[in-house]
């Protein structure tokens, strides 16, 4: 891990006092990247952005203009609303990922931010997981028993499957959440619609 | 900040199954995944349906999410058991996308999904119905899916697998039993294949050559693995 970049973080803030508070709680741990406004947000936004903290009440573009032109162009971070008012299910419903209270303490900033950095990486676990499992499965029903048997990266395949599904089958607390769940499938089946109701 | 909702877990080690599989399996562990699979016109949906309505147990609610047929056609069907599931007990999700919205009002037991393509939907509707049952939860909650074949004519191989993953994480976290059907007609080997490795147990269905059904479960104990009667 240690050779890895910190995850990028893009705090969307008109306040510089408050964008310099978060900035400091995440030091260390992130690359953060601040932008004043909705249109710098959307400037700024690369595929190196991992999550979005994007303040509900801006002057010019709201939180929720620039949710659903980041949801347009199909990027994959998260975004995080950060929102003085208490929120509900709703939010989740509205394809934000998550939310942060504000002003929020630094272990709250810290514990949404990591997990919405680990849902990324177990949603990543998913695609490959089934990515190998086809790949198995192809080979299964094109080669014979025997053959697979004596093949050498059938069984690197095997290994790999088999440690990929020890880290998958923990249980995953994290899943017991609902908006944690309800954030990892809109991530892993990739839909547009953000619900049943129009 | 993760504490929206309420992340109910059941309190149940192991539920009832004994009407399922003819008195073979008695019981099956709270957080268990189960595949029934065979080809089409085999009562799979029914053997789901009345696993969940004859659990031995006056007081674990169900949630049965349905796109192959609608709600008010699953209700009926539901009422033709034994022991009916009371409709206080039963919680449905339609993603059957047949119902037309406007013409059925939410209510508390049936939400509505515009389509089997919207697998973020059924999640969100899951989540609703298990609040709205709320402290219930903990006395074990049975789910059936009917049918993972139906969502496959609607989404992608790829979207439903992790669907399914994601589902079944939750299930197994949370202490829930839930019962899925797969037409093995509808798909390929591979698509097959590939799907059922993500469940704890696996029922086969099939006819015999007289014509009658039967079925086998792997996964567990091996004594279920041996062709039955149903």
């Amino acid at each position: 891990m240690d050779d890895e970049p910190n995850p990028v973080v893009l705090v969307v803030e008109d306040e510089p006092a408050v964008a310099e508070s978060f900035e400091l709680m995440l030091r260390g741990e992130y690359d953060v990247r601040v932008a004043s406004d909705g249109e710098a947000a959307l400037d700024a936004l690369s595929d190196e952005v991992d999550v979005v903290l994007l303040d509900r009440m801006m002057p010019g573009m709201s939180g929720d203009e620039v949710l659903e032109e980041l949801r347009d162009r199909g990027t994959e971070c998260r975004v995080a609303m950060v929102t003085a008012v208490d929120p509900d299910f709703d939010i989740i419903e509205m394809g934000f990922d998550d939310y942060v209270p504000k002003p929020p303490t630094k272990a709250e900033l810290r514990e949404t931010v990591a997990d919405l950095v680990e849902r990324s990486s177990y949603a990543e676990n998913v695609r490959r997981y089934h990515s190998l499992l086809s790949k198995r499965a192809t080979l299964q029903t094109e080669k014979p028993e025997a053959d697979l048997e004596a093949s050498e990266s059938y069984a690197a395949l095997q290994a790999q499957i088999t440690e990929l599904e020890a880290d998958l089958e923990e249980p995953n607390e994290r899943l017991l959440d609902d908006a944690e769940f309800v954030g990892t499938l809109r991530e892993l089946t990739g839909d547009e619609s953000s619900g049943g109701d129009q | 900040m993760t504490s929206m909702g309420t992340a109910t877990r059941t309190e149940l080690q192991n539920y009832d199954v004994s009407s399922f599989a003819d008195d073979r399996i008695e019981e099956l562990p709270a957080g268990t995944n189960l595949l029934v699979a065979g080809p089409s016109m085999m009562g799979k949906d029914d053997i789901v349906l009345r696993a969940l309505a004859e659990r031995d147990t006056d007081d674990q609610p169900a949630v049965v999410v349905t796109s192959n047929k609608n709600a008010a056609q699953l209700l009926k069907k539901l009422e033709a058991f034994d022991e009916p599931l009371r409709q206080q007990d039963c919680y449905v999700v339609d993603c059957s996308g047949t119902s037309g919205r406007g013409t059925f009002q939410e209510t508390t037991s049936v939400k509505y999904v515009n389509s089997p393509n919207d697998l973020t939907g059924v999640g969100i509707a899951m989540v609703k119905c298990i609040s709205d049952i709320g402290e219930d939860v903990r006395n074990g909650l049975g789910i059936g899916v009917l049918s993972l074949s139906t969502l496959l004519q609607y989404a992608s191989e790829n979207r439903v697998f992790n669907f399914a993953h994601v589902m079944t994480g939750r299930i197994s976290t949370a202490g829930y039993l839930c019962l899925w059907t797969l037409d093995t007609s509808s798909h390929d080997d591979q698509t097959i294949q590939t799907i059922r490795s993500q469940f704890d147990y696996v029922a086969e269905v099939r006819e015999d050559e007289t014509g009658s059904r039967e079925m086998r479960v792997l996964g567990g104990d091996p004594d279920w693995r041996t062709w039955e009667p149903l």
